[in-house]
């Protein structure tokens, strides 16, 4: 007889769903999350998470925070943090991310790159060191007197 | 002040009781008005514009969801507050319901609490949606500006864009549909249909695309219609867009938003 209205407010996340039955063209660019389960063709950019379905294609570079790959890239891949290969994933391109996963079974043809820069090793800076000093004699001079 | 409209349906013998509560009530609260009655000799531009010149602030619509939806292009461009008072089932009422405000005589305490709101209106070719507009087309093609398009594979397909949450048949928003019309952007869902003798026999449902959209032109091989809040129509081609903070609104504490 007293029906208590709830009070349901809706919280909301902006999330695009590409779904299978669709057909995205041109330089797609989301604010949210994006699911992909259809077809991509072009360039696709989000600032947060990108998941594409194991049935999806995409012939696109991709940028996003965070990926989890589950069907077909065709183009160059670069994510901020985490890029996640499952199983059935098939990539064909250059991926640039932080933090790698890679299942069995998943497909990677291309470069791969994780830092920015590739890290000297000891020879390699030694070396480095030594080119200099023959450059500019008095500055190996002044590193070798004792500080007054 | 208060100018109240009264949509024809309301005027019958049915809603005597419930008319004579609701203005005993607003008197009581201190917020009664002149009246304007929609009949086939008047329409709500006119009766709008009549409540405007008599100095009236806020325009108050007794009806359903029907009633909102053909004032709606009367209310948008004026700087008027539009509260309601619901009259009828629940489920004629979901624009009601969704701003938080009860059927029949507890809405006049939502209305003498005036909590008001800004809320988004969508528009499709200078026609105001509040709710909702959808439509069912075969080789559609969805433009977003010059940056990219949306071309549906399947061929017939339903294309719903949402402004407000939408009830599913428990009068709750359905989680995934979760529409604000606060954010200053749309929902627009395309869904494909399938032949209902192939889904019995394939366990799958179809999977609807969600695209939140600012502006978009609607393609197709045809002219086809688009409807707006479950009542006006409007034909194909589309620009659809959202117009952000257009309405000011009375809205109620139990609002969806």
């Amino acid at each position: 007889m007293f029906q208590k209205q709830e009070h349901v407010e809706v919280k909301k996340e902006i999330e695009t769903v590409i779904g299978p039955s669709v057909r995205v063209e041109g330089n797609f660019r989301g604010d949210g999350n994006v699911i992909v389960e259809g077809v991509v063709n072009g360039s696709l950019k989000t600032n947060q998470n990108l998941k594409v379905g194991k049935d999806a294609r995409i012939s696109a570079n991709v940028w996003a925070a965070n990926a989890n790959i589950s069907g077909e890239v065709r183009g160059n891949i670069k994510i901020k943090d985490n890029l996640d290969l499952t199983s059935t994933a098939r990539i064909y391109g250059d991926i640039e991310t932080k933090i790698l996963i890679v299942a069995p079974g998943a497909i990677l043809h291309g470069k791969c790159a994780m830092v920015k820069e590739v890290p000297e090793t000891p020879e390699e800076k030694e070396k480095k060191e030594k080119t200099k000093q023959k450059k500019d004699p008095k500055e190996s001079v002044k590193k070798m007197l004792p500080k007054i | 002040m208060y100018y109240y409209i009264y949509d024809s349906f309301v005027g019958k013998k049915k809603y005597e009781r419930t008319r004579a509560q609701i203005e005993t009530r607003l008197t009581d609260l201190g917020i009664s008005g002149r009246i304007g009655r929609l009949t086939i000799l008047t329409n709500f531009k006119e009766l709008v514009k009549n409540g405007m010149n008599k100095g009236a602030k806020t325009i108050v619509l007794v009806g359903n969801d029907e009633t909102v939806s053909r004032a709606l292009n009367s209310l948008a461009d004026q700087k008027v507050t539009l509260g309601i008072i619901p009259i009828g089932d629940l489920s004629d009422n979901k624009i009601a319901r969704i701003l938080g405000i009860p059927p029949t005589k507890p809405a006049c305490d939502i209305l003498a609490n005036r909590i008001i709101k800004k809320i988004d209106l969508g528009r499709i070719n200078r026609n105001y949606f509040l709710c909702s507009a959808q439509l069912t087309a075969n080789n559609l093609t969805i433009e977003c500006g010059k940056k990219f398009s949306i071309n549906a594979l399947k061929s017939n397909n339903q294309i719903n864009i949402y402004n407000l949450p939408l009830l599913a048949e428990n009068q709750l928003p359905i989680k995934n549909l979760a529409s604000t019309p606060l954010d200053g952007i749309l929902e627009a869902v395309i869904t494909p249909r399938f032949n209902p003798i192939v889904r019995l026999f394939k366990k799958t449902r179809p999977q609807q695309s969600l695209f939140p959209i600012k502006k978009i032109t609607i393609h197709n091989d045809k002219k086809t219609s688009i409807l707006l809040d479950g009542c006006k129509i409007v034909d194909t081609p589309a620009i659809v867009e959202v117009v952000p903070q257009k309405l000011k609104v009375i809205v109620g504490k139990e609002r969806m938003f």
